[in-house]
């Protein structure tokens, strides 16, 4: 494996585990701040 | 070490609140000139003098101190807890030049409250024209406070109130009115009953049924005190009666307001644009001149995005050896977030006109006039803020609900406040209608596509209507919630005011869609770009024996080995298991793969599909790599039509404007419902309805 597929497939893991942070992993990570100013995580 | 002290900033909804913590604190927190803006406390620190700074909280606007809403609960919360981290030493009760007999009932109850309180009475600036004077000296005394002339916008008067702030050991702290004399004998009673506190605050603890500390109404009840609700509702009446009096007294020896001079243009103007016909009408005109303007001056510069996203994709293959990096950055992360990307300038110039209209009160009368049009379909006049803040965000808009006091009309705007057309649908709305709508105009002019995008904006927030109509014959409301709304002086807009809500909304689209395309263009290149089994691994040999005898070029042979390894890639295996559901719809495996993405939200849509032409492109070099080229390139395999037709472009338009498809709003849903039924009720009902919907336009218009 050379390193582009080493790093690729890292950052590939890397995000599949912000996504799954992000979906399930929610109790810990009540954003605090008024909405509107990205912080409410619309867009 | 600098000494801190904490002021607590109050006032009426539409007094200029949030203009005057700007000026005090420098902070640049938007500004709106319509109610309802400020949902939640915010706070920042003012320098008052070379030794003193002052942390500011700005609470939301509120009528009274009364626990009827969310955002009044807020104010309730932070006035009554001292041992809240924000309990203010001060208070500034911010009140308008020109309302100041209503805006005065507040001040009372603060006052009440026994802090030391500024009567901060802004837009002074705008006395003379009016024709209103004050005797400040005497009223200080009748209100006994001290009483500051501003003009938060001018940014005259900060000093002097700074300055009051410094000094708030010297105020009186006793209230301007006894409002217990109404029933001497009941609150003489009430007050034996903790002595700790006083007599205002163990009202409120009785009549709103508020804690503080371990005194509730319970325990001032098991001390003999006991009133039936009819017999407090009466009770708090008799004491708005009261208060009211007060100020009418107070004011009518110290306020004084010459009609004749404030006949002003102002009248008139209101007069035409909240007429019943005429209103509609001019603002029908304003908003498709809007969105004429998104398509006009947006072209240029979103071409120019997009050409800079493709060339730098081909750039990379250029300058980076090749390899699964290199894929994952050309093929993946580049044409997804430059799919999104382009759509920054049509956000920044719709939000640049929703901050001009606000700024210049427009906005005020534009709700003004929606209450008259929502009320017959079952929506409370205080529904029209969050329905109009839709607009932009459905989750601000759906936190502004809040200061709905009853809880069923609450229910039905939280539920039908998604159907409004939010900034993330343009993406999606932009690049159909670019695609599958003619660039032709109607009078020279008028070009077909603005209508197309007004009469989208239209259908959602018609949609809204009829849920909610329809909703209100299923969940009954025994009464109405009033509705009180401020008609604001026409100002004209403090450019550096636009220009910081454009940025602040351009940036928030930018850094939230940005961030989670980023994240998903990486997974969809992976998925694409690799398959389980045979079929995947020899696809080039596998089309290479196919076209061994047919005439193809190099180029057309990798683009078809490309097509043929994505379909058999996990994203296309994926793609073709729900493509039976989506088909009738009009869209191909991978429509539905990058609506299925957009679940997470809708400005995913144009990003995912941009990952997935760009991994099924077989021409690395590929040098026009638009995403509007792609999307008017791709074809039914079968039958070689176009996949973006009018039928299917419209299917998919009709399917974003109905669909749920925000996971930060299906949350705020539940947060603010409380509920997992009416938030699922909620999801359910809006994914049918954009289901049935889009199959319905395909089936017609194919």
């Amino acid at each position: 494996m050379g390193y582009q597929e080493i790093i690729a497939y890292a950052i590939v893991i890397i995000a599949l585990g912000y996504i799954i942070k992000k979906g399930f992993w929610k109790g810990n990570n009540k954003k605090k701040g008024s909405c509107g100013g990205g912080s409410c995580g619309c867009s | 070490m600098k000494k801190k002290i904490k002021v607590a900033l109050i006032g009426n909804p539409n007094v200029g609140k949030t203009s005057v913590f700007n000026a005090l604190t420098g902070l640049n927190h938007k500004i709106g000139n319509y109610p309802g803006i400020t949902v939640d406390k915010k706070s920042g620190v003012a320098k008052l003098d070379d030794e003193v700074n002052a942390t500011i909280i700005d609470l939301p606007g509120t009528y009274s101190i009364n626990a009827s809403s969310e955002d009044e609960r807020i104010v309730l919360d932070l006035l009554f807890d001292p041992t809240n981290e924000d309990y203010p030493d001060v208070a500034i009760v911010v009140a308008d030049i020109e309302n100041l007999k209503r805006n005065l009932l507040l001040f009372t109850q603060v006052k009440e409250l026994g802090f030391p309180t500024v009567l901060a009475i802004n837009m002074a600036d705008h006395m003379e024209e009016k024709g209103i004077s004050i005797k400040i000296a005497e009223l200080e005394k009748k209100l006994n406070t001290k009483i500051v002339l501003i003009s938060a916008k001018k940014k005259l008067g900060i000093q002097e109130l700074k300055q009051a702030v410094l000094d708030y050991k010297n105020f009186s702290i006793e209230p301007c009115l006894n409002a217990t004399a109404v029933d001497t004998e009941f609150f003489s009673k009430l007050a034996l009953t903790f002595s700790n506190l006083s007599v205002f605050k163990l009202w409120m603890i009785y009549s709103q049924d508020i804690k503080i500390g371990n005194i509730g109404k319970k325990e001032i009840e098991a001390k003999g005190i006991h009133l039936s609700e009819n017999e407090i509702k009466k009770l708090q009446h008799k004491k708005t009666i009261k208060r009211y009096q007060f100020i009418n007294d107070a004011l009518k020896e110290t306020y004084s307001r010459d009609v004749n001079k404030a006949s002003d243009i102002r009248t008139k103007v209101d007069r035409i644009l909240t007429h019943k016909v005429y209103g509609y009408l001019i603002f029908f005109f304003i908003m498709m001149l809007v969105f004429q303007a998104i398509f006009e001056w947006s072209s240029i510069p979103m071409d120019w995005i997009d050409e800079q996203f493709a060339n730098l994709s081909t750039w990379v293959h250029e300058v980076m050896e090749p390899g699964k990096l290199t894929d994952l950055i050309a093929d993946g992360i580049v044409p997804g977030i430059g799919g999104v990307m382009p759509f920054i300038p049509q956000i920044a110039i719709l939000f640049m006109f929703i901050s001009i209209l606000e700024e210049t009160g427009y906005m005020s009368r534009v709700v003004f006039l929606m209450d008259k049009l929502m009320r017959p379909f079952g929506l409370s006049g205080k529904s029209v803020v969050p329905l109009i803040s839709g607009n932009a965000c459905a989750i601000p808009a759906i936190m502004s609900a809040r200061n709905i006091e009853n809880p069923k009309e609450r229910l039905i705007t939280i539920l039908v406040t998604p159907f409004t057309t939010c900034s993330a649908r343009i993406p999606v709305y932009i690049i159909i209608i670019a695609l599958v709508i003619p660039d032709t105009r109607i009078f020279g002019f008028l070009s077909i596509q603005g209508l197309t995008l007004t009469l989208f904006y239209l259908i959602g927030f018609l949609a809204a209507l009829v849920s909610s109509w329809a909703l209100s014959k299923y969940i009954k409301s025994e009464r109405k919630s009033y509705f009180v709304i401020e008609m604001p002086n026409y100002r004209t807009p403090i450019i550096k005011n636009v220009v910081v809500n454009m940025y602040e909304k351009t940036k928030a689209f930018v850094v939230g869609a940005g961030k989670i395309i980023f994240v998903l263009s990486i997974i969809i290149w992976f998925l694409g770009a690799h398959g389980p089994g045979e079929r995947f691994e020899n696809a080039e040999q596998h089309i290479t024996e196919v076209y061994q005898d047919k005439e193809v070029s190099e180029e057309e042979l990798s683009e078809h080995i490309a097509s043929y390894k994505l379909e058999n890639s996990y994203i296309g295996i994926l793609g073709k298991t729900i493509e039976p559901v989506i088909k009738p719809l009009g869209y191909d495996w991978k429509v539905g793969i990058a609506v299925l993405s957009s679940f997470v939200g809708r400005e995913i849509f144009v990003g995912v599909l941009g990952t997935i032409y760009n991994v099924g492109s077989g021409d690395e070099n590929d040098e026009d790599g638009r995403i509007k080229q792609k999307m008017a390139a791709e074809i039914w395999p079968d039958t070689g039509q176009p996949v973006f037709t009018l039928a299917s472009g419209v299917s998919l338009m009709f399917f974003y404007a109905f669909a749920m498809q925000c996971t930060a709003t299906v949350a705020i849903v539940r947060r603010e419902t409380k509920s997992w039924k009416w938030t699922i009720y909620q999801l359910v009902f809006m994914t049918v309805l954009a289901y049935v919907a889009a199959l319905i336009a395909y089936q017609l218009l194919k």
